[in-house]
């Protein structure tokens, strides 16, 4: 609203209302002539006054009349706490919240930390009063409901005995604040709630900034610390830390010890399934060391390692957690991927191949004059203006099933005038004279991923399309032209370069850019680019539509439905897995995370702090609330609300009488008995 | 009636031709006005008046210097050669000296309404038509904080017309003194007659008296023409107001508890005060509020002089 509306104006207008009505009876200084005071006896108070205040009076009396009247249309409520709600302000409900990351599975003389948090929980359930409820939730890489809020001590019981631990990695960072978020969702607005957080609080969790500790921290919070063995001392622990191929055939293993004195541990090695070898290794206190195992080199074992391998090191040596003991690693299929190849340019078949040789040796391009009947990963159309009607109608119905093409132009496109596969008509070339840079747009398109030397490369012609063709610009020249562009046809996807690989169009092809940019696009266009490892709980991308995720054992673990649309998916137990696309398939190694091998808790002072901080945050929060308005949705189920205007009208009727009534009595009497005198005389 | 006063002739069931004040207002002529209430009143007393006044045939006596060569009786001094004048019962008796008070307080209270000074002076006008009427002598004096006309009392038709025109040129000014009118009156009108004093006296009453007893001790029959207005009988004004004396300009704070019942009952006191002395002194009452008839009020007064000669 501005003050030049005509609302507003109006309302002003309407307030000099009783103003105006205050103003005509309004002259508290007036004198009435009289014939004379010879009888008369002077007031002992101040009349003026007196008349001053009855028309103060009643200017009030018709202000509130307006004001009333306002008000009784406004249909004003008062926001009454409602019982429920006010029987159990001081008894709030609890959120227990137990932290099931892999190193609350520590365990020592036979008690793991996960089970003395479990034994801490029934104590708080114990300790639940009458009408109180409590909810259950687990923490690690994510927070996982387990029971809603509820008085089902049995249930919330029966529900701590199904919980084990996950061998993902509790973040302290946020996690109050997060705990807040997801326990508003569990109750109405206003229903008063605290949290109990049950975990080891190792210092491998927390934050580089404590502020990052009770960042969102709303919700009264108490923190409970469980843990193994001697307090204040870590647990002595070891895990494997590292698997990697060192060489064509050797395997180096990597432990490392978390303990103040040094053993002798032995490790294990298999590869995919078949143990290779055993090796001890001493170990210093706080310290690592390597074993290196010589990988069979047999003709069996070359073949299985020409689909691919996976490898399992395990530390054989007991030790306080058993989840971080074992590593794994794959190593991708080396199979060569045909590519085939449809052109008639000599030079650009010749640039072609050799770009891939240098970038992509395992792609092999293959000179077609048609399409393979058999399924390819990805087609490459060297000049697009050489395709024929029929090449060009079979790469529709490809595309439209699912199927890539990498296409370049040539001259032949330009005097074909447009681009096929899109039906765009071309636009004026307009590179005869002037060289153009080029700008990438989508940094972030695999396409271009791990180098940024687009700026050097020189480009001479380009072919592009007027009208716009639709696709997605990943590269373009610096005035706009669009120069490398991703079109979605059907389920395939077509991505066009706009121009030739021919020195006379561009410096491309002879810059080491190329081979870059061949590697990316044959990767992405035959989905080559998936992960081949991934930390237990952690996401990672997935790259391609949707993947399926299959155990090693062939047991579905993510169908298409889980993935589909999902940027990143994550998986809770570590393992040997197959992620598979609809045009490939490929192993994926889950290890443990690495940082829930530290078992050090955290400072003592700064749990404290951190408690202390939680709760001073979550009575400022309670604070705002309390002041904040609530809105009628949130209200309605705790509050209730109670309608003035019935009260308002009622106020407004007696204003209404009240208000001619002492008008006419007191103040506006001289006037009507001066009128009143003339008449009769 | 006894007591020398009277009640309005309407309050005793009397006629119905009534005339409202403001009706007279709106003649322009005062005489006229005069005859229109005095006619009124006549008709309502169905007889002659009683004025007070006599012609009856008393005695002869000398013609003296000073006596008006016209009362001489012609015929007597054709039959004995010597001048006598006649003499009538009411010569020595009555005469008519009105005395009209014209300070700012008789003036009126509401600008469309008939004033105290206008009701003063119609009642003024009918006594001298009246009088005038019955062959008497009427004088006028009209005063306020000095006295501005003065009329000795004569029977002669063009002073009459005078005094009409003296009265109906009165305008309410200035304040109200008694005592300089009263001593005029007491040093030239010696002869015994009829004073009306017409007033709304706002003066002491006590003060008042010791004065008209001089004039009472003369000989002079008194009347005490007390008018009032409406407004000023019952102050319709509510709540606490403040006032302004139309004589002095005195802003005074008054309460309405003053207005509404204390100023009444100490106005009542004060109308029964000046009764009392009247009465004590062998004169006559008249209290008369500005709304009332005019000629009801005039033949309420004639009926009452007729029996109380």
């Amino acid at each position: 609203m501005v003050f030049t509306s005509a609302a507003f104006l109006a309302g002003l207008a309407l307030l000099t209302v009783p103003w105006w009505l205050h103003r005509l009876n309004a002259h508290p200084k007036e004198q009435q002539p009289f014939a004379s005071l010879f009888l008369m006896r002077p007031s002992t108070s101040p009349v003026n006054v007196r008349k001053q205040l009855q028309h103060l009076l009643l200017l009030s009396l018709r202000w509130l009349l307006l004001i009333a009247s306002c008000l009784a249309f406004a249909e004003p409520a008062l926001r009454l706490a409602g019982e429920r709600l006010a029987g159990s302000a001081a008894v709030p409900h609890q959120v227990l919240v137990i932290d099931r990351s892999l190193s609350m599975d520590a365990r020592v003389n036979g008690t793991s930390a996960f089970e003395l948090a479990l034994t801490e929980a029934r104590r708080q359930l114990d300790n639940l009063g009458s009408g109180q409820r409590a909810a259950l939730l687990t923490a690690d890489a994510e927070l996982s409901l387990v029971v809603p809020l509820t008085d089902d001590v049995t249930r919330l019981t029966g529900a701590l005995a199904t919980l084990k631990p996950a061998h993902s990695h509790l973040n302290a960072a946020g996690l109050l604040g997060r705990i807040a978020t997801f326990a508003e969702t569990l109750t109405a607005p206003g229903e008063p709630l605290e949290a109990v957080l049950i975990s080891d609080f190792q210092a491998s969790g927390m934050p580089d900034q404590f502020n990052a500790l009770i960042d969102g921290a709303t919700l009264a919070t108490q923190l409970i610390q469980v843990q193994v063995g001697q307090s204040g001392t870590p647990p002595p622990n070891r895990a494997v830390t590292d698997l990697s191929l060192t060489g064509e055939a050797e395997l180096t293993v990597t432990v490392q010890s978390f303990q103040a004195s040094g053993a002798e541990v032995s490790v294990r090695l298999e590869e995919d399934g078949i143990p290779v070898g055993r090796e001890s290794l001493a170990l210093a206190a706080n310290g690592t060391a390597a074993a290196v195992f010589a990988l069979p080199r047999n003709d069996a074992a070359k073949q299985r390692r020409s689909r691919g391998h996976s490898w399992t090191a395990t530390l054989e040596t007991e030790d306080v957690l058993g989840g971080d003991n074992v590593r794994r690693l794959v190593s991708q299929a080396t199979d060569a991927v045909t590519l085939p190849v449809l052109t008639t340019d000599e030079r650009a078949w010749a640039y072609l191949r050799a770009g891939i040789q240098a970038g992509a040796p395992r792609f092999e391009p293959t000179l077609l004059e048609a399409l393979p009947s058999g399924d390819a990963a990805l087609v490459i159309v060297l000049g697009s203006g050489a395709l024929t009607s029929e090449q060009e109608r079979r790469l529709q119905r490809y595309l439209a099933n699912g199927g890539k093409v990498f296409m370049t132009v040539d001259g032949q496109t330009r005097s074909r005038g447009s681009l096929p596969l899109l039906d765009a008509p071309l636009a004026a070339d307009r590179f005869q004279q002037t060289a153009r840079g080029a700008t990438a747009i989508d940094r972030s398109h695999p396409a271009l991923a791990g180098y940024a030397s687009w700026p050097s490369l020189t480009f001479f012609q380009a072919l592009s399309s007027d009208a716009g063709t639709g696709g997605e610009v990943i590269l373009a020249l610096d005035d706009g032209t669009p120069l490398l562009t991703e079109h979605r046809i059907g389920a395939g996807r077509l991505l066009l370069l706009g121009t030739a690989l021919d020195p006379a169009w561009s410096t491309l092809v002879v810059r080491p850019a190329f081979v870059d940019l061949l590697a990316n696009v044959l990767g992405y266009l035959a989905e080559d680019i998936l992960p081949t490892s991934a930390i237990a709980g952690e996401p990672f991308a997935i790259p391609a539509q949707s993947v399926q995720l299959f155990s090693d054992a062939g047991e579905r673990v993510l169908g298409l439905v889980d993935t589909v649309g999902r940027p990143t998916i994550s998986l809770a137990e570590p393992g040997i897995y197959q992620l598979r696309t609809p045009a490939r398939s490929r192993r994926l190694a889950v290890n443990a995370p690495l940082s829930e091998s530290r078992l050090d808790p955290v400072a003592a002072e700064l749990l404290s702090e951190w408690q202390r901080s939680a709760a001073a945050g979550a009575r400022e929060a309670e604070d705002l609330q309390a002041r904040a308005p609530v809105s009628a949705a949130e209200t309605n189920e705790t509050e209730r609300l109670l309608p003035l205007a019935p009260w308002l009208l009622l106020l407004l009727a007696i204003l209404v009488f009240l208000e001619p009534l002492y008008a006419n009595l007191f103040p506006g009497r001289a006037r009507e008995t001066r009128g009143a005198g003339a008449e009769a005389s | 009636m006894a007591n020398g006063t009277y009640t309005p002739a309407a309050a005793r069931g009397g006629h119905d031709r009534l005339i409202e004040p403001a009706v007279l207002a709106r003649l322009n002529n005062l005489e006229l006005v005069a005859r229109t209430a005095v006619e009124g009143a006549l008709i309502g007393l169905h007889r002659s008046p009683s004025f007070g006044f006599s012609q009856e045939f008393a005695e002869y006596r000398g013609y003296m210097p000073g006596d008006d060569p016209r009362d001489i009786d012609w015929n007597v001094y054709a039959r004995t050669d010597r001048t006598y004048v006649k003499r009538y019962y009411g010569d020595t008796n009555c005469r008519l000296m009105v005395l009209l008070d014209s300070s700012a307080s008789m003036a009126s209270l509401a600008e469309d309404a008939v004033g105290k000074l206008d009701y003063a002076r119609f009642f003024a006008a009918a006594l001298v038509y009246l009088a005038h009427r019955q062959h008497d002598a009427v004088g006028l004096l009209a005063f306020n904080d000095r006295v501005h006309h003065f009329r000795p009392p004569t029977g002669r038709g063009a002073s009459v017309r005078a005094l009409y025109h003296e009265l109906d040129q009165l305008e309410a000014d200035g304040g109200s003194d008694w005592t300089l009118p009263l001593k005029q009156v007491q040093g030239q009108f010696r002869k015994a007659g009829l004073i009306v004093l017409i007033s709304d006296f706002y003066t002491d009453p006590d003060e008042l008296a010791t004065v008209l007893r001089g004039l009472s001790a003369n000989g002079h029959d008194l009347l005490l023409v007390h008018i009032l207005d409406p407004a000023e009988e019952t102050p319709a004004l509510a709540g606490a107001t403040t006032l302004r004396d139309a004589e002095t300009g005195e802003v005074m704070e008054v309460t309405g508890e003053e207005l509404k019942t204390e100023y009444p009952a100490r106005l009542a006191a004060h109308s029964n005060r000046l009764k009392q002395l009247t009465l004590g002194m062998g004169g006559h009452y008249l209290k008369v509020v500005t709304h009332e008839p005019l000629d009801r009020v005039l033949a309420g007064y004639l009926h009452f002089r007729a029996r109380h000669p």
